[in-house]
């Protein structure tokens, strides 16, 4: 690696890209412009709506065991004028509607409790979910519990009691940190998410243009001319992204900041305090921003250079960078849930560990060894995808190829017959069908569990992927494997398929240890479980779960995506690609790594036997029989053998798994030999 | 100079079948020779001369560079070539002078050294109306004139031309020929491949026919048209391809 060779490289890429207006308009321009104005809008919204709850009242429903009580009651509740107590005819469903904002139930007579001098209980119903229903729980509670301290004091003063004497504890509330709090939670929630964007944003353009750009302008050939080596360039390309990249993100933080701190006071006296408190003070700040942004920088510029490198133009460099920054995007909402702290597993997850370091930061602190830990591994995944990137520029299938563009139409006849999808082509597909399952599949398997998800494999995921081939009139033996194998492939499909679904739920048992699968989301789940238990149903839910599944699934991940992606790069690669978007897929981080695993004996079987038919085979097995056995359809003596804590542990047994080792090389070495023959 | 060994590349086809791009290949280019490469499009021409400027990694045979292996330090031994292709474009957004010194710092060259080569090419080439002009509001005849400044900015011994003439005029092909012309004389050896057959006969001192990735015939134009018997090396070509006699009907046309 030669300095001097680094540093020209360097430079020559800075000079282009300032000297560039759309670039510079894309990097920092529009960010400066576009964020600042969405970020007001919403922050005013949000502060606009939580003002109204401040000075809003209270709709409470009052209900007493005696009607005598109200009038008495009544007054401790309005007193503060805050509260206005209603009437309705059926409170629950009123509450549940928002058009109350809480039920204050008395359970006895006054008479017989209060003033019998025995303990009166209220029972207050509210909605967790209704920001005005936990004002209004939060001032009655407060009401009551005054009244009864009143009460409290009278009685032992009745009694020539010193109320000090009993009362050995007394507590007031004073919201000191109130403003700085507003301001922290506001930050904490937002600044993760929009630092990880931002940054990734700013990576975007030079990434893209550096590479694909180059390649587009055709310069690139006369770089690679030079006695540069492949390292060299990859190392001064990605040193000028990196650049461009923390400058973007620099003057978008500085803008948005700015932004937070002058127009909010227009809307909020108390956060414009809060935010020149941070910034008297912005050093620790800085250091968590500084710690986080440089290793996510690095590793989002190699990322997205190493995914440009496969790319032969700037739009089709920029289709392939979408569904990265889905996953970029991705861990702000992991970091979103509840309870998710910075253990040490989550350190090496690279991207969630930022945004739960600086969860943590804005918490109370993050220690400074969590800190490094997080620099560390950021830094061990940037370099070792720069080596990738470097890895790929030394192909020449990568650097010097040309490859035909498709046109873009709506008319069929615009398209030749072909035998052959590129990569990108599958990708983009992909990318369709997930828009369509994120948007719609999501809803109807929502609203609609089982039909729901029959209509989202046929309609959302098979449908599109039939139509765009029949447009672009694909040959569906070819870009599919929709073509018979020998027989003997579908014996080794049935015997990876059985190995696979001992393995998948091994692992699952394993993964349960490090990443458990939260309650709510297993209840989800039973409602596939929950039809009745008479062969009709059964039968239902076996075309449902698993055979449906398997059969649109394998035409889109085995059939378009491997053979796409098998024509541009070697066969494993391609293997592990499809498996990782057969993950991504399932749109679940606890279904991400079982799934992405199985995804690879089916490519394996579909790449081998020529045909997507054994993996629809294989898959479909699969399914089955974790249906089967969740279902305990399976005879009790079956299904403790394979699994002896019952299917729900997956913990499986000693001689299952000798059972899944022993078929897996059998269904290896069949397909392997059929393929020879 | 330069010595190719049954060069062969081979890319992974449809089908996963290998497909051959070129194929066996032999040739020798010495000092002040300049040797053309005729064939049709996709015969292979480009990707030899890629091999042949060490960009890509020939999959059989071998490459020397004054004696040197191409296999060992490819990277290091592409100072002695200087190379251009239609895909080899100028950055738009830098000036011929900022061009040439990037490229020189690329060939390690010195400060001082680069600012000197610059203005002996300035002269060379008359670059001195547009040395600070970004190269994207140059004309085509003036960016070629700055990427051949650019090919030869570091003195190379090798010349390897993919279609240079592509997309010239008439008047700036002729300026091309005249300094390949000179190169040759100068001691440079070229190769260079070329569509214009006419051109090549008038320029190269000995040329080489591919075909489907295999060079079928080379030697001096007089030679191979005297042996099959054709007035020209364009019906030598059609008929050494096909087997047909053209020769009479490739005259008239």
């Amino acid at each position: 690696m030669n300095w001097r060779v680094l540093q020209t490289l360097f430079v020559k890429e800075m000079l282009e890209t300032f000297r560039d207006r759309r670039t510079l308009f894309m990097m920092i321009g529009l960010p400066v412009l576009l964020y600042p104005s969405v970020l007001l809008i919403g922050a005013q919204v949000a502060l606009l709506r939580q003002e109204r709850i401040d000075k809003g009242v209270s709709r409470v429903y009052l209900e007493t065991a005696s009607l005598l009580d109200m009038p008495l009651i009544r007054p401790w509740l309005e007193a503060s004028g805050k509260i206005s107590v209603v009437y309705t005819i059926m409170p629950r469903a009123a509450l549940r509607d928002g058009e109350i904002d809480l039920i204050a139930t008395v359970k006895a007579p006054l008479s017989e409790t209060f003033f019998a001098r025995k303990p009166l209980a209220v029972e207050l119903l509210y909605d967790v979910t209704e920001q005005r229903s936990l004002e209004a729980l939060d001032r009655v509670d407060r009401l009551l519990k005054d009244v009864a301290e009143r009460e409290q004091r009278r009685r032992l003063e009745e009694r020539g009691i010193d109320p000090s004497e009993v009362m050995p504890l007394t507590v007031s509330r004073v919201d000191l940190a109130g403003s700085a709090k507003v301001a922290g939670s506001i930050l904490g929630a937002l600044l993760p998410a929009l630092l990880i964007i931002i940054t990734a944003l700013g990576a975007f353009y030079p990434a893209v243009d550096l590479t694909a750009g180059e390649k587009e302008r055709g310069t690139l050939e006369t770089l690679l001319s030079t006695p540069v080596t492949r390292s060299e360039l990859v190392t001064g390309k990605f040193l000028a992204v990196f650049c461009l990249a923390m400058l973007t993100a620099m003057v978008n933080l500085v803008a948005q900041l700015g932004t937070m701190y002058v127009f909010l006071g227009q809307v909020s006296e108390t956060l414009p305090a809060a935010f020149s408190a941070l910034l008297r003070n912005p050093l620790p700040l800085l250091a968590v921003i500084l710690a986080i942004m440089v290793p996510m920088a690095l590793l989002l510029s190699s990322l997205m250079m190493a995914v440009c490198l496969f790319a032969r133009s700037f739009r089709e460099a920029q289709t392939f960078l979408t569904p990265v920054m889905l996953l970029i995007a991705a861990p702000a909402l992991i970091a979103g849930m509840p309870g998710l702290r910075l253990t040490p597993f989550w350190t090496f997850v690279p991207v969630v560990n930022a945004v739960l370091a600086f969860k943590e930061a804005m918490l109370g602190g993050v220690l400074p060894q969590d800190l490094f830990l997080v620099f560390a591994s950021t830094l061990a995944v940037a370099l070792f995808v720069l080596a990738c990137a470097a890895w790929l520029f030394q192909r020449e299938e990568i650097t010097l190829a040309d490859d035909p563009v498709l046109p873009l139409s709506w008319r069929r006849d615009a398209y030749p017959p072909r035998d052959f999808l590129s990569a990108s082509h599958a990708l983009g597909i992909f990318g369709g069908v997930m828009v369509l399952i994120f948007y719609v599949g999501s809803l109807l398997q929502a609203y609609w569990p089982l039909p729901g998800l029959l209509l989202t494999e046929w309609i959302l995921v098979l449908a599109p992927v039939l139509g765009v081939l029949w447009l672009v009139r694909a040959d569906f033996r070819a870009v599919l494997g929709w073509r018979p194998a020998r027989l003997s492939a579908y014996v080794a499909a049935v015997f990876l398929g059985i190995g696979a679904f001992l393995a998948t739920a091994s692992f699952g048992a394993l993964q349960e240890r490090f990443l458990p699968i939260p309650e709510a989301y297993r209840e989800a789940f039973q409602v596939f479980f929950t039809a009745g238990r008479d062969p009709v149903s059964y039968v239902w839910l076996f075309l449902v779960v698993a055979l449906s599944p398997a059969l649109c699934e394998e035409v889109l991940f085995r059939g378009v995506l491997l053979r796409g992606f098998a024509g541009r790069f070697p066969a494993w690669a391609a293997v592990l690609l499809v498996s990782f978007l057969f993950g991504l897929f399932h749109l679940s981080i606890f279904r991400f790594l079982p799934t992405a695993l199985l995804g690879i004996p089916l490519a394996y079987i579909a790449l081998r036997s020529g045909s997507v038919f054994p993996a629809m085979l294989a898959h479909a097995l699969v399914n089955a029989l974790a249906l089967a056995f969740s279902l305990r359809i399976m005879p009790e003596p079956v299904s403790l053998w394979f699994f002896p804590a019952g299917p729900e542990v997956s913990q499986v047994s000693l001689g299952a798994l000798i059972l899944g080792a022993g078929l897996l090389p059998l269904g290896i070495a069949l397909l392997e030999k059929g393929r020879r023959a | 100079m330069l010595e190719a060994r049954e060069l062969g590349k081979a890319f992974r086809g449809r089908g996963g079948r290998p497909f051959w791009a070129a194929r066996g290949v032999t040739l020798s280019v010495r000092p002040g020779e300049v040797f053309g490469l005729i064939g049709p499009n996709g015969a292979g021409k480009t990707t030899l001369l890629r091999m042949i400027a060490l960009m890509m990694r020939p999959d059989e045979g071998e490459i020397y560079i004054n004696g040197e292996s191409g296999r060992e330090f490819p990277d290091r031994l592409r100072h002695r070539i200087g190379f251009a292709s239609g895909n080899t474009r100028l950055y738009g957004r830098l000036t011929p002078r900022e061009t040439l010194f990037f490229f020189g710092r690329l060939y390690g060259m010195g400060r001082q050294e680069i600012a000197r080569r610059i203005e002996e090419l300035t002269g060379m080439f008359d670059l001195g109306p547009f040395l600070d002009a970004r190269c994207e509001t140059l004309s085509t005849g003036q960016l070629q004139r700055v990427s051949i400044a650019r090919v030869v900015l570091h003195d190379p011994p090798l010349l390897v031309l993919d279609e240079p003439a592509n997309g010239l005029d008439v008047l700036t092909s002729e300026s091309l020929f005249r300094f390949i012309r000179a190169a040759g004389r100068r001691g440079t050896a070229v190769i260079l491949s070329m569509h214009q057959i006419s051109a090549i006969e008038n320029l190269c001192t000995r040329v080489g026919l591919m075909h489907e990735g295999i060079l079928i015939r080379q030697g001096i134009p007089a030679e191979i048209c005297r042996e099959t018997r054709q007035p020209d090396l364009q019906s030598a070509f059609i008929h050494l391809v096909s087997g047909e006699d053209v020769g009479d009907r490739g005259r008239r046309s």
